[in-house]
Parts: C-alpha cells; sequence; structure tokens
C-alpha cells in the first residue's frame, strides 16, 4: 500500500515537472540565470527628513523604514501653517530583474489643510537590478488646516517586475529559420517577426528589409548569420540586429549595460555604421553582444 | 492513512499552484504612511491681582472688573498669561475704550516679566513685589514659548483735573493676543469704572 502511495507521489511529480518544462520549452527553452538571487524584490533603503524652519524650531518630522523595507512611516508633530516637511528617501532594486514604476499615488487626505508634492518618483520609471532611485515628499501644511487635528494619508508606489529578458542572437536566428519553414515551431509567430520587420524598416537608419515576406526574412537571417570571417562591421550588424528585436519584443525593457539602455545602444551603434566610425564597431558590437546575453 | 496521504498530496498540489500564479503576477507596492499630528496655539489668564471687583470667564479668557474711580486714583492690576499651547506666542496687547471724550482723562502704564517656566518662583513680581511697578519690567511683552507664562502689571490712572462731568461709566478694554503663523488667540481684562468726582 505504501509502495503505492509513495510511487503515484513520484509520477505527479515527474508530471509536473514534465509540463513545467515542456511549457518552457515552447517559450524558448529552461534558462537558469539567478543573479544574485531570482527574485523581484523592491524596498526602500535610506529615508531623511527635514523641514524649512530657521530661527524656529517648532514643528518635528520623524521617519523610519519598516523591518521588510515596505513602507517609511513618517510622523509630523506640532504642525502649522506655512510648515513644510521634506522626506528624502531612496528605493533600491535588489531583485535580479528590472522593475517598473507603474503608478504613483496619494491617498486619503485633506486638500484643503495639506498639500502634496513627489519628485522624482514618477510612473513608467524603470529601476534595473541594483539600481537605486531618490524621491523627494514635500508636505505643506496649509492656512485652513485645524489646529489639535490630525491629518493621516498614504503615498502608493506600485511596482511590476519584468520577468522578460533579452534573448541572444541565437535564439532570434531559430525564430527566422523556422519561420522559412525549416523544421520546428517559432516561438514568435511570423506575423509578429514581420511586425518588427516593419517597424525596424521605419526606425532604423541602418536597416533595410524589402520584398516578400520569405525575402525579408531570408535577408534578415542573412544579417543575423555572419560567417566566421566577416569583418566588423557585419557582425556589429547582427547583434545590433538581435538588439532591435529584443527592443521591438520589450524584452530589453528596464535593463542597462554600462548605463545605458537597449535604446541608446542602438543610437549609438547606427550612428556608429551611418557615419563610418570603423574604430568605434568593436566597442558598438561588444555592448549590443553583451545587452542580447543579459538573460544568460 | 489513504485518506490523509490524499489531503496532503491535494494541499501540496494547490500550494505549488498558488506559488506559480503568485510569481508570474508579481506586483508589489511601497508605501510612505504618514501622520500629521497639528499643533494648538492657547492662551489664558492664569491668575490676577486686583483691588477691584471681579468676575472671570469660565474659559479663562476674560477677566471683568468693577469698581469707582476717582481723580488722580491709579489701579494697578496684574494679571499671569499662560501659553498653554505646543507653539511660541507673540504677544501685542491693545486698549480701546467705549467713550472716546472721556478716555483723554486716563493714562495707562503696562510692565511685562517673563517668560518664565512653571515652576519658577515669581514671587519677586507678583504677590511679594516690594514696589508696584516691580523692578526690572518690560515695556513690550517678549516672546512666550510653548508652556511659560507672562505676568502683565498694568497701571491706569485718571487724571487729577477730570472733570466732574467728563463721564459716569466707562468702559476700558485691554486685549492681549497671542499669534503665531496665521493663529491668533485673545485674553481680555474688561474695566468697567464709575467715576466718583
Amino acid at each position: 500500500m505504501k509502495t503505492k502511495i509513495f510511487a503515484l507521489i513520484i509520477l505527479a511529480i515527474i508530471a509536473l515537472t514534465s509540463i513545467g518544462y515542456s511549457y518552457a520549452c515552447l517559450n524558448g527553452g529552461v534558462q537558469i540565470n539567478c543573479y544574485p538571487s531570482c527574485d523581484c524584490n523592491v524596498v526602500f533603503i535610506k529615508v531623511r527628513t527635514y523641514d524649512n524652519e530657521i530661527e524656529k524650531d517648532v514643528g518635528k518630522v520623524y521617519a523610519q523604514i519598516s523591518c521588510d523595507g515596505g513602507t517609511i512611516q513618517v510622523c509630523i508633530d506640532n504642525s502649522y501653517p506655512c510648515y513644510k516637511a521634506y522626506i528624502n528617501f531612496t528605493i533600491k532594486n535588489k531583485g535580479s530583474y528590472p522593475v517598473h514604476i507603474d503608478e504613483v499615488t496619494i491617498q486619503d487626505y485633506d486638500k484643503t489643510a495639506l498639500e502634496m508634492e513627489m519628485i522624482n518618483i514618477i510612473a513608467c520609471t524603470w529601476i534595473s537590478p541594483c539600481e537605486t532611485i531618490s524621491g523627494l515628499l514635500t508636505v505643506h501644511t496649509l492656512q485652513e488646516a485645524q489646529e489639535c487635528h490630525t491629518y493621516t494619508f498614504k503615498v502608493v508606489i506600485k511596482f511590476s517586475c519584468q520577468t522578460e529578458y533579452p534573448r541572444t542572437i541565437g535564439f532570434w536566428k531559430n525564430q527566422f529559420d523556422k519561420a522559412l519553414c525549416k523544421n520546428g515551431k517559432p516561438q514568435i509567430d511570423q506575423t509578429t517577426l514581420e511586425q518588427y520587420l516593419t517597424l525596424i524598416n521605419s526606425q532604423s537608419k541602418i536597416f533595410s528589409f524589402t520584398g516578400s515576406r520569405s525575402q525579408r526574412f531570408q535577408q534578415a537571417l542573412n544579417i543575423l548569420s555572419p560567417s566566421t570571417n566577416a569583418n566588423m562591421k557585419d557582425k556589429l550588424k547582427a547583434q545590433l540586429l538581435a538588439l532591435w528585436l529584443n527592443y521591438l519584443a520589450g524584452w530589453a525593457d528596464g535593463y542597462k549595460l554600462n548605463g545605458k539602455t537597449a535604446w541608446q545602444i542602438i543610437q549609438g551603434s547606427e550612428n556608429a555604421l551611418k557615419n563610418g566610425l570603423t574604430s568605434q564597431y568593436e566597442y558598438w558590437k561588444n555592448l549590443c553582444d553583451d545587452f542580447n546575453n543579459l538573460g544568460d | 492513512m489513504n485518506r490523509q496521504v490524499l489531503v496532503a498530496f491535494t494541499i501540496l498540489l494547490l500550494a505549488l499552484a498558488t506559488t506559480g500564479i503568485t510569481y508570474s503576477h508579481w506586483i508589489d507596492t511601497a508605501r510612505v504612511q504618514t501622520t500629521v499630528s497639528m499643533a494648538k496655539l492657547a492662551i489664558f489668564i492664569q491668575n490676577h491681582n486686583t483691588t477691584q471687583t471681579w468676575i472671570m470667564s469660565p474659559d479663562n479668557h476674560t477677566l471683568e472688573l468693577s469698581g469707582t474711580i476717582t481723580s488722580s486714583q491709579s489701579i494697578w492690576t496684574g494679571i499671569i498669561i499662560k501659553n498653554n499651547g505646543t507653539t511660541p506666542a507673540t504677544i501685542t496687547y491693545t486698549i480701546a475704550t467705549n467713550d472716546t471724550e472721556a478716555e483723554k482723562w486716563f493714562s495707562n502704564q503696562t510692565y511685562f516679566y517673563g517668560p518664565y517656566l512653571e515652576t519658577d518662583d515669581i514671587s519677586a513680581v507678583w504677590d511679594k513685589a516690594a514696589t508696584m511697578p516691580p523692578s526690572g519690567g518690560l515695556s513690550a511683552p517678549p516672546e512666550l514659548p510653548a508652556k511659560n507664562k507672562l505676568v502683565a502689571w498694568q497701571d491706569i490712572t485718571l487724571s487729577g483735573t477730570c472733570p466732574p462731568d467728563a463721564f459716569t461709566t466707562i468702559e476700558i478694554t485691554v486685549t492681549y493676543t497671542a499669534t503665531f503663523s496665521s493663529w491668533t488667540d485673545t485674553v481680555s481684562v474688561i474695566y468697567t469704572l464709575t467715576y466718583s468726582p
């Protein structure tokens, strides 16, 4: 009886693992890319407060970060009209994925008594792994604020995590290869690949894909597959095209390499190619290459 | 036994599924929770020293004095203004009467002492003053820090040349105003004096 149960559990584990592995294969294969920890984790790491008082010290402002780093508790005591408290804080992305600030909202407060301003923490900002970002919250007490009253409010910063990552040049070669009716099913369908090439046509100063769909796919595949003895220009173009595709797929969002975003590297590479800055080709090729391999 | 294993197995499956769903939908929030506690500006008349008949309002904000006055008479009134708030207060004072014709026969002097903490000994400028006014007085009120108090002595004198028919009764209101930022609080001493030529 016990043996049967044990066998059942083992079978279930194998089945679950197989489902997971199959799904992973369907989406580009299994990759282990956890550095330093494979998670999404944003915390407050620093907070400093001050106020606008010069001569008299009447109002007080204190702030403390909670043990889990998720909350700053601010206490403004003995406030009065015209008192301004400043809360300067730093957020750090301690996870291994880029984090996106989706929304910054100031909830539940009396607008006749308080005026709030949040500086530098704005929606649609990316925070790369290990990157810090500082914000300044100003709380201004207005004339209408009542004596002996207590006002409370909450600033909520909503994040979401980028769990995608840039794909290598090999991945993209594979997509075009399969799209050209070679063996296997591509992870990205042909229509999407075609859209990417159309967008590159309209935005790039270097690439131009013409002809039928198959012809355009073949042109892309050729660029992505420079020969082993290809010159630096062709190697740069290969990595640059892969970076373009990562950029358009949204898989480069939030990532930075040497402080540069994918878009900045694309611009730099295209500028070097367009102006024939041959001495810079290798530099930009390496940047494109490293960026495309950030997921490895 | 079978049933227990089945339950444990189901829980394990649910836990795995939940973990997967949670991870794939990771959204986090950071919060800045703020509490703003407002200050209070409040003064009151903590004590008074007068020879006149007096009535103090229940909130200790208005001291009403009544009595008679003769020509050349001086009336000394002392009050202790306490800052019971949480902010410092700038004190100013004004004097007004209800008889602008008769007020020209009056003169006044106000002397301020302090600020003092509640624990300070103020007897030398209050109930054991050697002279009137006590020595060391200021002509303008000093700033009054929170929880401190201020002694004010005021002399109201009717001129010796005041004609017998100058007035019958006059009301003199002395208002002390505490100010901080845009907030104010006041205490008043109201004299109702009947002329006895």
